[in-house]
């Protein structure tokens, strides 16, 4: 599975078939060539107006399709598991 | 607090303005990620997991209200809502769009501060005591001090590509050190002339570090008159330029310089470098520190008697009860009092602080301070100048926004990295085992009894959560492709520096709240009374108790 990161937010994405990216690794492409990986890396590098420090990683075909096999990789995938600081609206003073 | 003149304020719009013509080449593919890396690390800009983060520089932990106000609408108006407290005394935001982040720097600008120096391998922010210039058993208010080491570092040409990051942090309270200093690249204390002079001057430690090799600071001159502070920095750094390692990251911090020359011979070579250069344009003149000093004289504080806060400990209600005993510290002018406000509600993660809460805070320190507000390397804030008479009032105003938790210094004050959550270099989660503990142990009256005992987590071996100087550290890895935590016992960032020692096997995830509590059992067994602290207890009796409580039969290691 190739993946990088947009320049415009930093959000991972995927390298899908048609050589677009998408957020979900679900529908991005699992590649099992070891040549065809590299080739696939080679072309995500090209295009870093959109992405940045591509790389590749290994991934297992779910019902749901390719999933991560490694923590950091499921996270980067899903999100951070810790609930963010909720911003809540401020009482009003009373009159 | 100092305020820029115009100089100042020139050097950070024209960063700004620089910075913003960088990011559009960037997004107009002029230049690469390669070409644009070094220059938005320059201006703190760094990629994690999920988006980019951009570290806000507070020099000293200073704030005022007006720039803690400015925090919050940065958070509110461009990231999620938040903001965190970071380890360093510094802020970080999680999520800032790339094309964003010009507008940030402008409107950190207009509050006369900015990102620079908060990455890369240049002299980082400098750090002092959280109870700067308000502690009754300072000598002297290092955060002048820190003002000129500041002026001196930034933009310094020399220094601009060290072999790796800086750390400094100044003490001016020899006799109790809340700034680490002797886990710093260079630590600073103000002291008294050991031949009975007048003027006081510093201390110089050099060589200290946490990471993957930590090391205690060494002294390296035991009394340099203050007028040389500046020109003895540069030669230490002169020498560390020179010849600090290149060839390796992991060799290339200058505890590992000071370790593999000795400080006699790195001592030697940073007098014959400082010989040079003693007398130069970097020597300090009285008027100039004086002309600094000016900015950080005291408050208008009113003539006010002290109170007894004992008095008002034991007839308040729980909550105010363990909020006055915990959070509420010594003040060197009668009547008033510094408070901590902990970050650290229970299940919230270390740190981190809504732009509400940001907002609430600025008021209060207007409502009940001078406007100013204190970042600590605990991932706390402080409210420097309260009124003993309005300790009741303030508590109320915090409690109505959780940030009454009554925790400082406790167990659940953790420090805490922010871990495989967002960061790029970690192995393992922090957050969630820190909030685990913090619901875990949130009877109040159990951490009371339990007393003062210190827990610091990282999320991987460069140890941004400082888990060396935990008297419980937690250290999270990788083994193979799970999340496991390696255990510390016995490390001190103050005065009675130690570093901790791992205490036998590593920890699953689901593992390592339990072993804490089990540390915890063996020490309120084992000690000698309450007064007797954990780390106390733990340099008493070593390793050995809990290690069978941890471990039973099984082979430790």
């Amino acid at each position: 599975m190739i993946t990088a990161n947009t320049t415009d937010d930093g959000a991972a994405v995927y390298l899908h078939q048609d050589g677009s990216w998408t957020p979900r690794l679900s529908e991005a492409h699992a590649i099992a060539d070891e040549a065809d990986c590299e080739a696939a890396l080679k072309a995500a590098r090209r295009q870093e107006r959109h992405v940045c420090d591509p790389y590749s990683f290994r991934v297992v075909l779910g019902p749901e399709g390719p999933e991560a096999t490694n923590t950091r990789e499921q996270i980067r995938g899903s999100g951070p598991t810790t609930p963010l600081r909720q911003s809540a609206a401020r009482p009003q003073p009373s009159a | 607090m100092y305020h820029y003149d115009a100089e100042d304020q020139r050097l950070v719009e024209e960063r700004a303005a620089q910075f913003r013509g960088q990011v559009l080449r960037r997004l107009d593919g002029s230049i690469t990620e390669d070409e644009f890396k070094p220059l938005r690390l320059q201006n703190g800009l760094y990629m994690q997991l999920h988006a980019y983060m951009l570290r806000v520089a507070i020099p000293y932990g200073l704030l005022s209200s007006a720039q803690l106000r400015k925090l919050a609408h940065i958070a509110r108006t461009f990231d999620k809502g938040y903001a965190h407290f970071s380890t360093r005394q510094n802020v970080q935001y999680n999520w800032p769009k790339l094309a964003d982040v010009p507008d940030i720097l402008d409107q950190l600008a207009s509050v006369q501060m900015h990102a620079i120096q908060t990455s890369g391998n240049c002299i980082r922010n400098t750090t002092s005591d959280h109870l700067a210039g308000v502690a009754p058993d300072e000598l002297e208010d290092p955060r002048p001090y820190c003002e000129l080491i500041r002026q001196w570092s930034t933009f310094h040409p020399e220094f601009a590509f060290l072999p790796r990051k800086f750390k400094i942090a100044v003490t001016g309270t020899p006799g109790d050190d809340r700034a680490a200093v002797r886990f710093h690249d260079i630590g600073i204390r103000i002291v008294e002339d050991p031949e009975g002079g007048d003027e006081r001057g510093f201390e110089i430690l050099v060589g200290g570090g946490l990471g993957r090799t930590p090391h205690i600071a060494k002294v390296i001159r035991s009394f340099l008159p203050y007028e040389d502070l500046l020109t003895y920095l540069e030669s230490i750094l002169r020498v560390y330029n020179r010849y600090g390692r290149r060839d390796n990251k992991y060799k290339a911090r200058i505890k590992i310089l000071v370790s593999e020359l000795g400080i006699d011979e790195f001592r030697s070579q940073v007098e014959t470098e400082w010989a040079e250069i003693r007398e130069g344009g970097l020597k300090l003149l009285r008027e100039e520190i004086d002309r600094v000093k000016t900015h950080f004289s005291p408050a208008p504080y009113r003539e006010l008697q002290s109170r007894d806060l004992a008095a008002l400990e034991l007839r308040a209600q729980p909550g105010l009860r363990h909020f006055v005993r915990h959070n509420v510290f010594a003040h060197r002018v009668p009547g008033y009092c510094a408070v901590m406000v902990s970050l650290k509600a229970p299940g919230r993660p270390p740190g981190d602080a809504s732009d509400t809460q940001m907002d609430v805070l600025a008021d209060l320190a207007d409502e009940f301070g001078f406007g100013h507000i204190v970042v600590t390397h605990t991932q706390n804030l402080v409210l420097p100048d309260v009124e003993q008479a309005r300790v009741e009032a303030l508590h109320a105003a915090l409690a109505e926004h959780d940030l009454a938790t009554p925790n400082a210094g406790l167990l659940t004050d953790s420090i805490c990295c922010p871990g495989l959550d967002f960061c790029n270099l970690a192995n393992a989660r922090s957050i969630p085992v820190a909030i685990e503990l913090s619901e875990r142990f949130e009877a109040v009256d159990y951490l009371s009894d339990l007393g003062e005992v210190s827990l610091k987590i990282s999320g991987c071996i460069n140890a941004c959560g400082h888990h060396h100087v935990g008297n419980i550290g937690i250290l999270g890895i990788d083994k193979i492709n799970e999340e496991a935590y390696q255990l510390m016992l016995g490390g001190a960032p103050g005065n009675d520096a130690s570093i901790g020692k791992i205490v036998g096997r590593a920890f699953s995830r689901d593992e390592i709240v339990g072993a804490v509590h089990t540390v915890l059992e063996v020490y309120l067994a084992g000690r000698q009374g309450a007064d007797e602290r954990f780390i106390d207890y733990y340099r008493r009796v070593g390793m050995t108790p809990f290690k069978e409580a941890l471990y039973g039969d099984h082979q430790a290691g």
